[in-house]
């Protein structure tokens, strides 16, 4: 073969592998939405546009028991007010209550799974799309409930109905780092939800929706190896969560930012984030010497989780899901904020 | 809200320790859910008003006091039907095709044109509402009722947790647009005319426009005065709107007056009130008059579980006669008697209530006093519509907190011929209340009097017996459908028991107990004695019977002459008891009295085929018998060694009698030792450690070990001490080292029984035994301090320090002190 075209031939991989190390740079996203009346406001609309985001990971239903303990049914299924953006894909996702487990058989889990598929085609026509291309399961999964968990992931690619569906499953960080006890779940992809990872009933200083002492214990070292192809789901939110005689009497949607900064209200802990009531607070329903841990993530938080993940994904394929698609929540991060932490990655 | 100590011991002793043990643990009572009916210690009856309330009187652990509707709209609906339509037609078959007719029913009648009704089917060609409707004369209907049907497949969905609501909100949209369309082609404000307009906001609300269902209610329906009743279902229909639209107060206002003005709605208003979050000041706004405040503060009232007047005061001066005053005032009463009235269950022991009792007394005291208060007021103000019910409530109040003098007075009070009939039911009931209170101090009864008025309260009871057939066949409770049957129980169960069992008459009060069981039937005597009895009941009998009581009561059932007025009554209607259970029980009770020789003859005298109540061993599936071996000896109480041969009562009885003469004829020490220690060993395995516990005992638990003891023969049953007297005995006669050696080690065994568990230790995790204060008491064992001392060397204690970790370890622990 003459020499030119030798060289044409040899030159032109490594060309190739250039623009395809390059065009990891920049991560596809998403949001999850996790509401349940799907309506989006202009906020909503343009945080979509501003990170150019792929999909909206929407929460269709939690299966948890009926009143009654008896069976597992969809709870607060989502309506949809208005459709789904056009550009953007609907992915359904399913949280699931591992405790529903405990007392199925595999013949009751390959019940559940026929009937999660119609509905969930069902709701994917109501948001005004014709059909999805990934589901998405979220369970925290126990040592106990486990095994049946993966069957059900297993037995859903089998269903015809999914055959051009991808499975996805949610991934904790203890998870990661216990791959022996809690197993790998057998689907194609998972998402790592980088938060709740401390201790969010435990009186104290921490934040339990984000810190890096967590990030780097459960993850240092062991996410590179991860055997599979990950997505990563970050936090935008913030919640105050009360205490009272240092035990956790759980979060507070009736106080704000501003209650909390009201030194007529509240005494700060100095160099923490914590509040102590100095007076009851009846629209809150709560009283003198309670104590309100201020958990919120900054910019700071996530640029600095997004490089520690880098080093860990490095030359990885992965997307970026926030978590959530809410008004309240992007009020606190602003779109130049957002498209920073892409970069990042 | 604490489960009672009593409960939790059986609910851990059934699950945790039992697995524990992987013991046998029978006739333990895991019932069902508590009854929140069986659970008032009321004497007073709900419903003194009959105004359609019934379902707000109070009742703690559930939403509401009963499901049903106090009146049926179906009904109503069809009463206005009829009455538009004409006197001819049968209200019945209006609500046949309108409400049960199936779709394919309604889909025929839809389609007739002509009078071709000779081809409808029998089941309702002869329904005069279907025959007006196509009689060619009411088109119009025939044409609204064709409309109302074919929505339903839309509108009338059923709820199904894995539809994910797929509800055409546009299709119900156009049907509403059609119904709106229709309203102006009849004459304002006529029977079609008000119907299609009802149907267009409630469509419009079904199809979520909730904005054009408001406009549609407002333009037509608001302006009409009246009290027709679809009147009140389209203000249903508005306040929902309202609600759903976003202004929670305003719709919370709504439903106040809806509450009040419709029987139909009442229960959806009042859920949907109480689910709104509005604040109290912010629905008050929209008070405009008194009958508006009244409503709210009702509604809320209603839904109060605390201690409160403030409710009661304000209905009552906004709208002194109103009866809803006597269901708030009624609820305030009940919620004193949860604290204040005591219940007895003869097998439970004082006090057992599922309420909390750790309130502070001064805070219920206050309490009653204002209301006794607020009840004079309403009888001398005479404003109410029956100012009695105050009187009669002051002198129950009285009675409540032991003022039984005062109660009287109000009673003396009482003009009996101006009461309605519920309230002079409570007159009747409160006037008994005061005499058992007399009769509690006393001690003298007008026993015709009491079994008068006794009487006269099942009959009442049975009564409710017989309407309760109509009503919904699963329901759970005894009571739910009959106050008279409660009260009677109550009455029997926590006054006339008590009162027999303190002036010690326990075969009356076993009887009473029977009698108070009875009322979990209606009143209605089973034809056998034992067939009437609850568990609780049963229980006592099983347990808590003397020998003494036991022929007494053995009379009284078989010896017309040996009964009084009461006792009568007591047993009327029973037609025959089990005489074989009685004897054993007789037997049994006198084996617990150690009186053997009585307890050989009473068994005696049964028959040969007399069956024991089986004893199931359900948590060992290997063996299935519980076979009694009362008189071999092991060195560990756990796993129980059976026998092979079933040792009755009988068997038992009659050889500890033998063994009891011949210890007093013996003369060779050693022999008679012999015999102590085999009526020792007959102790021991008869206890609840032991075998053999179903020969004196009906029941057995796991948790009866180291109890403390409440029962007499609960000294050998428990704790072992004569069994423990005996082997000393049998040790001080005799001679023979290995013998002697046997006897420490039995004596040790029943010194550990010495041991009682509290409630605390008993179910507390130790990480290590150390901890466990039992075990710590069994190393300090002198018993084995004798043995290590003193027969050491015999093959006994070889075997024994082997095979009893307890001794083992003792002797770990020396060795290592050493």
């Amino acid at each position: 073969m003459q020499l030119r075209i030798r060289l044409f031939l040899f030159l032109v991989p490594l060309w190739l592998l250039i623009f395809n190390s390059c065009s990891n740079s920049k991560p596809e996203t998403g949001f999850y939405f996790w509401k349940t009346v799907f309506q989006l406001d202009t906020v909503e609309h343009r945080a979509l546009k501003e990170v150019a985001a792929r999909s909206i990971y929407t929460r269709i239903m939690d299966i948890d028991f009926d009143p009654s303990g008896v069976q597992a049914v969809p709870i607060s299924p989502v309506t949809f007010s208005q459709p789904v953006p056009k550009e953007q894909a609907l992915i359904p996702v399913v949280f699931i209550n591992q405790r529903i487990f405990s007392e199925m058989d595999s013949l009751q889990i390959r019940a559940l799974a026929n009937k999660i598929v119609p509905f969930v085609s069902a709701k994917i026509k109501q948001a005004g799309k014709e059909k999805f291309n990934e589901l998405q399961l979220d369970c925290d999964w126990t040592q106990t409930s486990r095994d049946k968990f993966f069957y059900l992931l297993n037995y859903l690619q089998e269903l015809p109905d999914l055959k051009d569906v991808i499975i996805s499953s949610t991934l904790r960080l203890h998870q990661v780092k216990n791959t022996v006890t809690s197993g790998i779940p057998p689907v194609k992809k998972v998402t790592l939800m980088c938060y709740n990872m401390g201790n969010l009933r435990q009186f104290g200083n921490q934040n339990s929706i984000l810190n890096q002492q967590d990030l780097k214990t459960y993850l240092g070292g062991t996410l590179r190896n991860y055997p599979m192809q990950m997505d990563i789901a970050l936090p935008l939110f913030q919640w105050f969560v009360v205490f009272r005689n240092n035990s956790y009497i759980g979060i507070s949607k009736y106080i704000s930012e501003q209650d909390i900064n009201n030194t007529a209200l509240f005494t700060r802990n100095p160099k923490s984030n914590l509040f102590i009531l100095i007076t009851d607070l009846p629209k809150a329903n709560l009283k003198k010497g309670d104590v309100v841990r201020f958990e919120q993530v900054t910019h700071d938080d996530l640029l600095q989780t997004a490089k520690f993940l880098r080093g860990e994904l490095k030359g990885k394929k992965h997307q970026i899901i926030f978590y959530h698609l809410d008004q309240a929540t992007l009020a606190n991060h602003g779109n130049a904020e957002l498209q920073e932490i892409i970069r990042a990655f | 809200m604490a489960m009672p100590s009593y409960k939790k011991l059986f609910v851990l002793s059934s699950t945790t320790l039992a697995f524990f043990f992987g013991e046998i643990a029978t006739n333990i009572a895991c019932g069902p859910e508590m009854d929140p009916y069986d659970n008032q210690t009321t004497y007073y009856l709900p419903n003194l008003e009959d105004n359609g309330f019934s379902a707000f009187q109070y009742i703690p652990y559930q939403f509401l006091y009963t499901e049903e509707a106090p009146v049926k709209e179906s009904i109503v609906n069809s009463e206005a039907w009829a009455k538009h339509l004409g006197s001819d037609i049968n209200v019945k078959d209006i609500q046949q095709l309108m409400y049960y007719s199936d779709s394919a029913t309604s889909d025929l009648v839809s389609n007739q044109k002509k009078s071709s009704w000779s081809n409808l089917p029998d089941s309702i060609k002869g329904n005069t509402f279907l025959q007006t409707l196509i009689d060619g004369k009411h088109e119009p209907e025939r044409a609204y009722f064709i409309f109302t049907k074919k929505q339903e497949p839309i509108t009338n969905v059923q709820h199904n947790y894995w539809d994910p609501d797929t509800r055409n909100f546009k299709e119900i949209v156009q049907y509403a647009e059609l119904a709106e369309a229709q309203i102006n082609k009849h004459k304002k404000n006529s029977f079609l005319f008000v119907r299609y307009a009802y149907q267009a906001a409630r469509l419009y609300l079904f199809g979520q426009e909730y904005a054009k269902s408001i406009a549609v209610y407002e333009k037509y329906l608001q302006p009409i005065k009246g009290n027709e009743a679809i009147l009140n279902w389209a203000l249903s229909n508005y306040a929902g709107a309202i609600r759903k639209n976003g202004d929670g107060a305003k719709a919370a206002y709504l439903f106040s007056r809806l509450f009040t003005a419709s029987p139909e709605r009442r229960v959806l208003a009042y859920a949907n009130f109480h689910y709104i979050t509005a604040s109290d000041t912010e629905i008050f706004q929209y008070a405009s008059n008194d009958a508006d405040n009244f409503n709210i503060n009702a509604i809320i009232g209603f839904g109060t579980g605390d201690r409160t007047m403030k409710y009661l005061n304000a209905c009552y001066k906004l709208d002194p006669a109103n009866t809803v005053n006597a269901v708030l005032l009624g609820r305030e009463v009940n919620k004193i008697e949860g604290d204040m009235n005591e219940s007895f269950y003869i097998g439970y022991g004082e006090n057992y209530n599922y309420y909390a009792r750790n309130e502070d007394k001064s805070t219920i005291k206050q309490h009653l006093d204002s209301l006794r208060d607020f009840s004079l007021n309403l009888y001398q103000d005479k404003k109410y519509v029956q100012p009695q019910l105050g009187l009669i409530t002051a002198a129950y109040l009285s009675w409540m907190n032991r003022e039984n003098d005062l109660a009287k007075k109000y009673l003396a009070q009482v003009k009996e011929n101006e009461l309605n009939p519920r309230l002079g039911d409570q007159y009747q009931i409160t006037v008994l209340l005061t005499q058992l209170a007399d009769w509690q101090t006393s001690k003298q009864i007008d026993q015709p009097k009491l079994v008068k008025t006794l009487a006269w309260l099942e009959q009442k009871a049975k009564q409710d017996g017989k309407n309760s057939s109509n009503k919904k066949e699963w329901s759970y409770s005894a009571f739910e459908y009959s106050n008279y049957s409660l009260i009677a129980r109550n009455i029997l169960q926590n006054l006339v028991v008590k009162h027999y069992l303190s002036t010690q008459d326990t075969a009356m009060a076993s009887l009473a107990a029977v009698k108070a069981d009875i009322f979990y039937n209606y009143g209605i005597a089973k034809d056998s004695l034992e067939d009437n009895m609850q568990w609780s009941t049963m229980h006592f009998w099983e347990n808590s019977l003397t020998p003494k009581t036991l022929l007494k009561i053995r009379a009284l059932l078989s010896d017309n002459t040996q009964q009084n007025t009461l006792s009568r009554f007591l047993l009327q209607d029973i037609k025959h008891f089990n005489r074989d259970y009685l004897t054993e029980l007789l037997g049994t009770a006198y084996l617990r009295e150690l009186d053997f020789q009585k307890a050989a003859t009473t068994l005696q005298a049964l028959p040969k085929d007399h069956k024991i109540k089986e004893i199931r061993n359900s948590y060992n599936e290997d063996e299935t018998d519980v076979i009694p071996s009362p008189f071999i000896v092991t060195i560990n109480d756990y796993p129980k060694k059976y026998g092979k041969e079933n040792t009755t009562k009988l068997k038992y009885a009659e050889r500890m009698a033998r063994l009891e003469n011949a210890i007093k004829s013996e003369k060779n020490n050693q022999k008679k030792a012999d015999y102590y220690f085999q009526m020792a060993t007959g102790i021991y395995q008869t206890s609840t450690y032991g075998n053999a516990w179903s020969l004196v005992s009906y029941d057995w638990s796991s948790s009866d070990n180291h109890a403390g003891t409440t029962i007499h023969w609960q000294r050998n049953y428990v704790q072992t001490k004569s069994a423990k007297e005996w082997y000393n005995k049998a040790r001080s006669l005799s001679s023979d080292k290995e013998f002697k050696a046997k006897c420490t080690f039995m004596l040790a065994k029943c010194e550990q029984k010495d041991f009682v568990y509290t409630e605390d230790t008993r179910w507390q995790y130790y990480d290590s035994p150390l901890k466990n204060p039992f075990y710590r008491f069994s190393l300090q064992n002198r018993y084995f301090k004798e043995l290590n001392t003193q027969y050491k060397d015999t093959p006994f204690f070889n075997m024994a320090s082997k095979e009893c970790t307890y001794l083992r370890d003792y002797m770990n622990l020396t060795q290592a002190i050493k």
